[in-house]
């Protein structure tokens, strides 16, 4: 086990470097540069090229690369041409309403989507089970955008109870912040929570079917019991997976909905940094994310091996990100 | 004894009226320190405070709260002394000998020398693109002593002095400007009515008042005279999002939201709390045809485009509220008095589809497609093109919509292969000789010998009624080469809360402004 | 019983999209993109189903050619991704010597969260409706070539692909003749969620601005310019997201119940869990 710890640690390195690589070329492939942003439509081509030489983007791309990778592993992600201040410490400013968005937005995702699908699977076959599935589908099919548009219209509009858009932080008070990602959160997490929901369902009623099998015929209630609260602690595998990749997705998706509620969070940071041609913000936001990604997908691994070591190559849900 | 009480009672009270009179307005503009925090809710970040280094209108709005230039702008717009007491002309135009005013000190305490004025006005020379312009024609600029600054011209220049109350001509510390060079400056020390505290970049620029600050002793006229700093501390704040932004000033949360869209205005009417303003000296709507490579270097091609667009719908489109918007085909806005003029403009709003049709026939035009490359992040670029490419391609016009990011546009627009037509806004400026726009060398690359000519004699003109007939000349030929199209003028939205004395001015300010909560 | 209902209405849904997708020409009443700033931002009426946009260009015509252009990207994408991940999964699994590096680009490239990756590659690639192909197709490689992996590994040691080596058969001819036939069932039922994800991809990127040209009608198109005008106009939101709702629906349907048609082994957790 020890071994196989190892080896997935080691693996995150090359990982990374894809990453780095990969987001490195796609930014400069861009037209454009921050130069021509900075300055303005009416520079001269003088003017861009001293311009160029003080951002450092002057050189040939291969050395940029290279001071790239050397840089990172020092730990430096650059500097914002933009921001005017370190990588890191844009995206630290930045991280609060994204990690409340996610956390949130997970949360409700868990706290709706594990009840409803335990319910279901209990009262499997039954109209609760199928009014669940049918809602968890319908959840499935909405854009997160869309949901958050149609929540800014009723909630917002035409009830007026909350605030369209804008972000409160945490340190001007708890509820004004709380309020501020409400629906934000909301478009997220009952979205994610259909996911949860229909996952939760299935495991629950592969695992009863397993321990129905095995325990045969349910004496009296006693028994039943048993099953039960077996079958649910089996669940909670894939369940660890399911947060795993919801984590995953919500981060994607804050990107979007940042944008719908305007909240000054990493997803807008990012696309800023893409219109802008912010290279290092982009390298360092996007290395940061995956690296993030990468290290919940590890801590699910791990929680499995802690579990139950034998699920380790057949373990549910891995065709997920 | 009664005749002299009652001739002496209206003697004092006209007295005392007289005396209030005079008073009145110093003890106006001084009940106007309010004190407090005026929070000002902006469209973005400025690239850099520093302003020789950049024409982005974001930088000098904040910056000039801290800077002032040697001239500045009365409320008709043309140049009045801020830093300087006066200029003498000689030489036929070509010496201006520009005395300042003594006692002006800088925000680090030093008192303003022509030193500090002549490596500012050079370091702006070198580096700004309006200040490159202008520094050709400029031989030589002295210190010839303390207070005195010699400015020699290679020729006569009726745009010295409009350039000299450039906001972006802002007179640095020579200390500052040597220790810079080229670089972006490290300090922002000048002799404005605010000094700057800190920049927190997506948070605040903070400013407080300048305690020392050597105001001049006239009373306002638009943006000389007295300048007042009524409230302690000034944040401009980045807020991108228009939403945002207007949200905040609803509730409460900022004194100043910039650009509001123009089609919220009637929403915003009627919200009691808000001070609503249009200014009219907005900006323009313009095309910029490719003068240098493609379709659009046949004169008739540019004609049938000329001939074919109905411009209401256009700027209905574009700006939204009728309220916001003007058809107008000068190259001025009409509140520019001294140069705005319908003479020469002859081909503004045609509406003429059979005259396009057959300038295109007449043309030989083949159907090669027009590329109009334009973009969202201004939705007035967008939408105008959208709706003339419609007007277009009615009359047999192929074009070819490319909507781009900014990055990507503001790129291609330097490449005259790329494109054939793009949009753009122009701001009013003071100047018509200053204007980069009609330069040669500015994007779309309409050089025309005539136009040229004309131009530079504008430059070198300063008598208005001169300048005036130039304009008209110019307007003529604007029209009959077709160098740009002009689709209209829009209005700008300002929205006020809780503000006193904030009077509408195309330039922003918040000297002379307090806040009342 | 249940799941042969649900395959049904979805196929069903389904049909109905693609059908409204082939023949936009003639239930749009209007050019998608004609407009006539005159009649901008009317409510519906007989004359437009769902009123006009600012640009008064007919919102129903516009959403039905937005059905088009969804079903085209959805097809398109899962086309290439298949392009794409078959060689690598099939590569990935059966040659042990690739599989490492293969799937750690592959890792590589799904740490990045897709939608970043997207906007990233749409900001390279320049807006088109065919950079938004590739740019979901190269999203999609890497989840593609994990699933057919996954499935290869266990192929590989069925007893009847160890005969037909033993048997000394080319490579080639077995990955095409034996192993890729059994791999084609959860290819297939990703294939309906990748095709559901893709036209949501694409609302999402041309949303943000960074998908299909803005003239364009794309679903996406329609609710980002209903967006600004939310509070005036909100028939322009409402409308056009129930119907993608719908076409989404459909699509989610049909997957579920393709899924339990082909393969109740995966049925369970694996199957219940949609990709991105």
């Amino acid at each position: 086990m020890k071994t196989y710890l190892l080896r997935r640690v080691l693996a995150v390195v090359p990982v990374m470097l894809v990453v780095a690589t990969v987001s490195f070329v796609l930014i400069r492939l861009a037209p454009g540069d921050p130069a021509s942003v900075l300055a303005g439509p009416d520079a001269s081509a003088d003017d861009l090229a001293v311009l160029r030489v003080s951002l450092g983007i002057d050189q040939p791309l291969p050395l940029q690369l290279v001071r790239w990778y050397a840089r990172l592993a020092h730990g430096d992600l650059g500097q914002s041409i933009f921001l005017r201040r370190p990588v890191g410490q844009a995206i630290v400013e930045r991280l609060e309403p994204t990690i409340l968005l996610t956390v949130w937005g997970t949360l409700l995702s868990v706290l709706i989507g594990v009840p409803a699908g335990i319910v279901s699977a209990r009262r499997h076959g039954t109209a609760v089970d199928q009014s669940f599935m049918a809602l968890a589908l319908v959840g499935l099919s909405i854009p997160n955008f869309l949901l958050g548009l149609l929540m800014i219209l009723v909630f917002g509009v035409w009830l007026g109870w909350l605030p369209v858009s804008g972000y409160v932080p945490l340190d001007e008070g708890l509820w004004r912040n709380v309020r501020s990602l409400l629906m934000p959160a909301m478009s997220l997490g009952l979205v994610q929570s259909a996911l949860v929901a229909r996952i939760t369902r299935s495991s629950m009623l592969d695992v009863l079917r397993e321990q129905y099998i095995l325990s045969g015929r349910a004496k009296g209630l006693h028994e039943r019991a048993v099953v039960y609260k077996h079958a649910l602690k089996n669940a909670i595998i894939p369940t660890i997976t399911v947060i795993g990749i919801t984590v995953a997705l919500l981060i994607g998706g804050a990107v979007v909905i940042e944008t719908v509620f305007n909240i000054p969070g990493v997803g807008r940071l990012i696309i800023s940094a893409v219109l802008r041609r912010d290279y290092p913000v982009v390298q360092g936001v996007v290395l940061m994310i995956a690296l993030t990604y990468t290290m919940v997908n590890l801590l699910v691994d791990l929680a499995y091996l802690v579990i139950d070591p034998r699920i380790r190559y057949t373990g549910p849900g891995r065709s997920g990100p | 004894m009664r005749g002299e009480s009652i001739v002496r009672r209206p003697v004092i009270v006209t007295v005392v009226l007289l005396l209030l009179a005079s008073w009145g307005p110093a003890l106006a503009q001084d009940t106007l320190r309010t004190g407090g925090v005026l929070k000002a809710a902006m469209i973005g970040e400025p690239p850099t405070l520093d302003v020789h280094t950049t024409t982005a209108t974001i930088a000098y709005q904040v910056a000039w709260h801290m800077f002032e230039g040697l001239y500045t702008f009365d409320k008709n717009y043309a140049p009045i002394p801020m830093l300087a007491e006066g200029h003498a002309v000689a030489d036929g135009g070509r010496r201006y000998t520009i005395t300042l005013r003594k006692g002006v000190r800088f925000h680090n305490g030093k008192e303003l020398t022509a030193a500090d004025a002549a490596a500012s006005l050079s370091r702006w020379g070198r580096l700004h693109t309006t200040g490159k312009t202008v520094w050709k024609v400029i031989e030589a600029v002295e210190a010839k002593d303390p207070y005195t600054l010699v400015i020699h011209l290679k020729e006569p220049s009726g745009s010295l002095l409009y350039a000299l109350a450039s906001p972006y001509l802002a007179i640095y510390p020579k200390s500052v400007v040597d220790a810079a060079g080229d670089l972006p400056i490290k300090e922002y020390i000048g002799t404005g009515p605010f000094q700057f505290v800190e920049h927190k970049p997506d948070r605040h620029i903070r400013m407080v008042r300048f305690k020392d600050y050597a105001a001049r002793s006239e009373p306002a006229d638009g943006l000389g005279g007295k300048r007042i700093a009524a409230v302690d501390e000034i944040l401009f704040i980045p807020v991108p999002d228009v939403a945002v932004r207007l949200a905040g000033i609803e509730t409460g949360e900022y004194h100043f939201a910039q650009s509001p869209k123009q089609d919220q205005y009637d929403r915003l009417k009627a919200n009691p709390k808000l001070d609503l303003a249009i200014v009219k000296l907005g900006a323009w709507i313009t095309a910029a045809l490719n003068h240098k490579q493609g379709v659009m270097t046949n004169k008739k091609v540019r004609q049938a485009m000329q001939a074919v667009l109905d411009m209401e719908p256009i700027m209905a489109a574009a700006i939204g509220t009728k309220d916001f918007y003007r058809l107008d085909g000068a190259l001025y806005f009409p509140e520019q008095t001294l140069w705005h003029s319908s003479a020469g403009v002859t081909g503004y709003n045609l509406r003429n589809k059979e005259r396009a049709r057959a300038l295109l026939r007449e043309a030989g035009y083949a159907g090669q497609p027009v590329r109009w490359i334009t973009t969202k992040e201004y939705e007035y670029m967008y939408n105008s093109a959208l709706v003339a490419r419609q007007q277009m391609e009615e009359v047999g016009f192929k074009v070819d919509l490319q909507v781009l990011d900014w990055a990507t546009l503001v790129q291609r627009r330097n490449k005259p292969e790329l494109w054939d037509v793009f949009t753009t806004g122009i701001t009013f400026s003071p100047d018509p000789a200053l204007s980069a726009n009609l330069q040669c060398n500015w994007p779309g690359w309409w050089c025309h010998e005539e136009k040229e000519r004309l131009l530079s004699e504008l430059v070198r003109e300063s008598e208005p009624k001169k300048r005036r007939a130039l304009i008209e000349r110019i307007q003529a030929v604007f029209y009959d080469d077709v160098g740009r199209i002009k689709m209209g003028d829009f209005f700008t939205l300002l929205v006020t809360r809780n503000l006193k004395g904030f009077e509408p001015n195309p330039f922003l300010h918040f000297w002379n402004v307090g806040v009342t909560r | 019983m249940l799941r042969r209902r649900t395959a049904v209405v979805g196929a069903l849904i389904v049909a109905v999209n693609l059908a409204v997708a082939a023949a936009a020409p003639v239930l749009a009443r209007w050019d998608p993109q004609y407009l006539d700033v005159r009649t901008r931002l009317a409510a519906p009426t007989r004359a437009h189903w769902m009123g006009t946009d600012h640009f008064g260009r007919d919102v129903w015509s516009r959403v039905v050619y937005g059905a088009r252009l969804s079903m085209v990207v959805g097809a398109s994408v899962v086309g290439l991704s298949l392009l794409g991940g078959l060689p690598f999964g099939l590569a990935s699994g059966y040659y042990r010597r690739l599989d490492n590096p293969v799937m750690r680009v592959m890792d590589g490239l799904m740490a990045f969260p897709g939608i970043i990756l997207a906007i990233a590659l749409m900001a390279s690639l320049g807006p088109s409706v065919l950079n938004v192909v590739v740019a979901l197709g190269i999203v999609y490689v890497p989840r593609v070539a994990r699933i057919v992996r996954g499935s290869v590994l266990v192929i590989r040691e069925t007893p009847y692909v160890e005969a037909a080596r033993a048997l000394g058969g080319l490579d080639l001819r077995i990955l095409s003749w034996h192993v890729l036939p059994n791999c084609l069932s959860p290819v297939i039922v990703q294939a309906t969620f990748i095709f559901a994800a893709a036209v949501l991809g694409e609302a999402a990127l041309s949303f943000l601005g960074v998908g299909v040209p803005p003239q364009i009608p794309s679903w996406g198109n329609v609710l980002a310019d209903g967006r600004l005008y939310l509070q005036q106009a909100p028939w322009l939101t409402v409308f056009p997201g129930m119907a993608i709702m719908a076409g989404i629906l459909g699509l989610n349907l049909f997957g579920d119940g393709l899924r339990d048609l082909l393969d109740p082994k995966l049925r369970g957790a694996q199957g219940a869990a949609r990709d991105t």
